[in-house]
């Protein structure tokens, strides 16, 4: 079988390091990864507990699929308390750290309390250590992979690691392997900040054995087939997920200026054809894509930035190619500042990879933060000096940096925009759902995005459901309630199997899932078993947050999507239909009104042990 | 005859007219549909795609109408999803 069967404990507190059998039973009914360290994170922890306290816990987890022949299996995922948001954090990463710390033996690494100095954890297969990180504490995530690589003499050493930004409890810090994946969003990397965790570092050589290798290899054969012909794999292959940002401009659905707009006039400086072309230096910003472990799509981009910019024309430390421009990390810096240099977007990226920061989550806050200036709520005394203007490329570089390095108004910022314009007394101007930032979508446009945003497990995202087809056929809340709820679950089953969810996008079908998890996993899930796994994972998710004291009222979206019509695009004079489509939701999920799952509903997903005010 | 621009994303600029990038501009006859248009275009036809008329989306069951009009704007995009 694919699972290793293993758990590799870790204890921060008293430094115990135990290996454990890994729970069969749960393994059958959570799949793996998302679901299975979900599971396990209801079960060890008080929901209630603080999210930067010692007793939130903070798993790493891979998925039966994870470092398998499978097409894209090198994903990984990190499980926690959200320090964003207060809610159940899922935060899944590529890269190739996910595969070794698979063939170290260990389906997962579950981490509790806090340690009393820095430290980092070393697995080389069965050799598993707590190391002093006194002299990596203060180091950014690329220096810190780059001296453990050398002071343990092995390249192939894979490393998942915190910047200055999960050190000072950013409260968006990611976790950043291989330079430039990331375990992105809710805060995950706060987390391991606060248990002074700083990296943990895995080579594997088991390898992963699956239960019917000719069966797998056929099934492995034809999706890979299946992909190579497919025209959104080329797509993602030669242009990543850029291309988005003309489609949604065109489309009318692209938050512009913290949501002021929908339709952003720079996009033709700042779009996928703006990083193939040269500029006036003879500077092309796309260097080249980069696949993750076993991918066959390679959606990943590779840039560099023109030196004559003002971003790195004294820093020839930046000279160099690294993460480029994806579909969110341009929409949240470009449109939703209102910036159109293609260079500072491209630094910002760098700078977040660098410092361990979501994009997302500082995007959104940054655009928030120049809502406050333009409106004259903060002024330069607040922000050092820095015109915090829609548009200003220069504050967007500055302020990625004071953040990531937690110095003045980057503190600020590093609260999140929903803290950061409470504490002004504005907390009307964040954009957010449960604490999080929201993605390229604006939900005036696409309606199911906003059911999706709003009922999300872990605050505002764009990758927990897909209703991007019955979005963009029809524009009214009518016929959204019931593809965001099946298209939650079936999200929820392939996060937990170890693959990316852009296999979905890429042609490969739930047969083909099932085919896979089965031939390696040498368990029988019939279709309907499996649907079923992913509906009890959303629901636990659920059941997470609920006893962390989240009720209805969060399921919502700012006021301004829901009484502002939006000014520009197909969408032109619509709100938002949340409150047309939110009771039909939770109707559909066998919820009461107040959105708490029913007995039955409990019951006939194996949960009936869990109540809200039990454990 | 009428002419519209056609806006494409993603690769779709790969079936406009030589020397064309991602836009173009067609000459038409009076009354073409837009399923006439994405033929002529020898666009995939096992793709999905948002069809955007002078800022309206237009559903799959109109596109058999003759709504295009002198000087329209038709935008043709792909199934994409950000990440």
């Amino acid at each position: 079988m694919s699972w290793q069967g293993k758990i590799l404990r870790v204890d921060l507190t008293s430094g115990k390091i135990t290996v454990e059998d890994l729970n069969m039973d749960w393994a059958r009914q959570y799949v793996g990864e998302r679901g299975l360290a979900s599971k396990y994170l209801l079960e060890e922890m008080d929901p209630k507990a603080d999210p930067l306290g010692a007793d939130n816990v903070l798993i790493f987890a891979t998925g039966p699929l994870t470092g398998t022949m499978a097409s894209t299996s090198g994903r990984y995922c990190v499980v926690t308390k959200g320090p964003l948001t207060g809610a159940i954090a899922c935060s899944n990463s590529g890269g190739k750290f996910g595969a070794d710390l698979k063939y170290a033996g260990y389906d997962m690494v579950i981490i509790t309390g806090k340690s009393d100095r820095p430290v980092y954890l070393l697995i080389e297969d069965d050799e598993v250590a707590l190391m002093p990180a006194d002299d990596l504490w203060g180091s950014t995530v690329w220096e810190t992979e780059s001296w453990l690589k050398q002071r343990h003499n092995n390249q192939m050493l894979k490393v998942a690691s915190i910047g200055l930004a999960g050190e000072n409890l950013v409260r968006y810090a990611c976790i950043v392997n291989d330079l430039h994946r990331a375990a992105g969003r809710s805060g995950v990397g706060a987390v391991m900040g606060s248990k002074n965790l700083k990296a943990i570092a895995a080579f594997g050589s088991k390898g992963v054995k699956v239960s019917d290798p000719a069966r797998f290899m056929r099934v492995v054969s034809d999706s890979h087939e299946t992909m190579q012909g497919h025209r959104s794999r080329k797509q993602f292959t030669k242009l990543g997920t850029h291309p988005m940002l003309d489609m949604m401009n065109n489309f009318g659905g692209l938050p512009t200026r913290n949501f002021d707009d929908t339709r952003f006039d720079g996009v033709d400086k700042i779009n996928a054809k703006a990083s193939h072309t040269e500029n006036a230096n003879g500077h092309t910003n796309f260097i080249t894509n980069k696949a993750c472990f076993g991918c066959t799509i390679a959606c990943g981009r590779i840039a560099h930035i023109d030196e004559k910019h003002f971003s790195i024309i004294n820093r020839k430390e930046y000279w160099h190619a690294s993460g480029g421009l994806e579909y969110e990390t341009a929409y949240a810096f470009g449109p939703l500042c209102g910036i159109d240099d293609i260079d500072a977007l491209t630094f910002a990226g760098f700078l977040m990879n660098e410092h361990g920061m979501d994009p997302i989550s500082f995007g959104g806050t940054l655009a928030a933060a120049m809502e406050l200036f333009e409106k004259g709520i903060i002024g330069s005394d607040d922000t050092d000096g820095v015109e915090l203007k829609f548009g200003n490329s220069e504050a967007l570089t500055i302020m990625a940096e004071k953040t990531g390095k937690h110095e003045g108004f980057g503190k600020v910022l590093g609260l999140g925009s929903r803290a950061m314009c409470e504490k002004y007394g504005h907390g009307e101007i964040a954009m957010q759902v449960k604490g999080q930032e929201f993605a390229g979508y604006d939900s005036r446009a696409l309606q199911g995005m906003g059911l999706g945003y709003a009922t999300s497990n872990r605050g505002a995202c764009h990758l927990k459901h897909d209703t991007f087809g019955p979005d963009m056929e029809d524009q009214t809340g009518s016929g959204k309630a019931d593809p965001c709820r099946v298209s939650q679950d079936f999200t929820a089953m392939l996060d937990s199997t170890g693959l990316c969810l852009f296999t979905a996008s890429a042609g490969l079908k739930e047969p083909v899932f099932r085919e896979l998890l089965n031939a390696a996993c040498g368990h029988e899930w019939s279709e309907e078993e499996l649907r079923i796994c992913g509906e009890r994972i959303w629901t636990i998710e659920r059941m997470f947050n609920l006893k962390a004291g989240f009720t209805a009222k969060d399921d919502t979206l700012p006021e301004r999507l829901k009484t502002v019509p939006a000014p520009s695009g197909t969408a032109k004079g619509k709100v938002s239909a949340l409150d047309e489509m939110l009771p039909e939701y939770y109707q559909l999920r066998g919820w009461s009104s107040d959105g708490v799952p029913l007995a039955g509903t409990l019951e006939r997903l194996g949960l009936a042990d869990l109540t809200v005010d039990g454990k | 005859m009428i002419k519209i621009t056609v806006k494409t994303g993603g690769l779709l600029g790969e079936h406009l007219p030589t020397g064309c990038d991602d836009q173009a501009v067609l000459e038409l006859q009076n009354g073409t549909s837009i399923n006439q248009v994405l033929e002529k275009l020898e666009m995939p036809v096992e793709d999905f795609y948002l069809i955007i008329l002078n800022d309206q989306v237009v559903p799959v069951d109109e596109r058999a109408k003759p709504l295009l009009n002198e000087g329209a704007e038709l935008g043709i995009y792909p199934p994409l999803k950000g990440g």
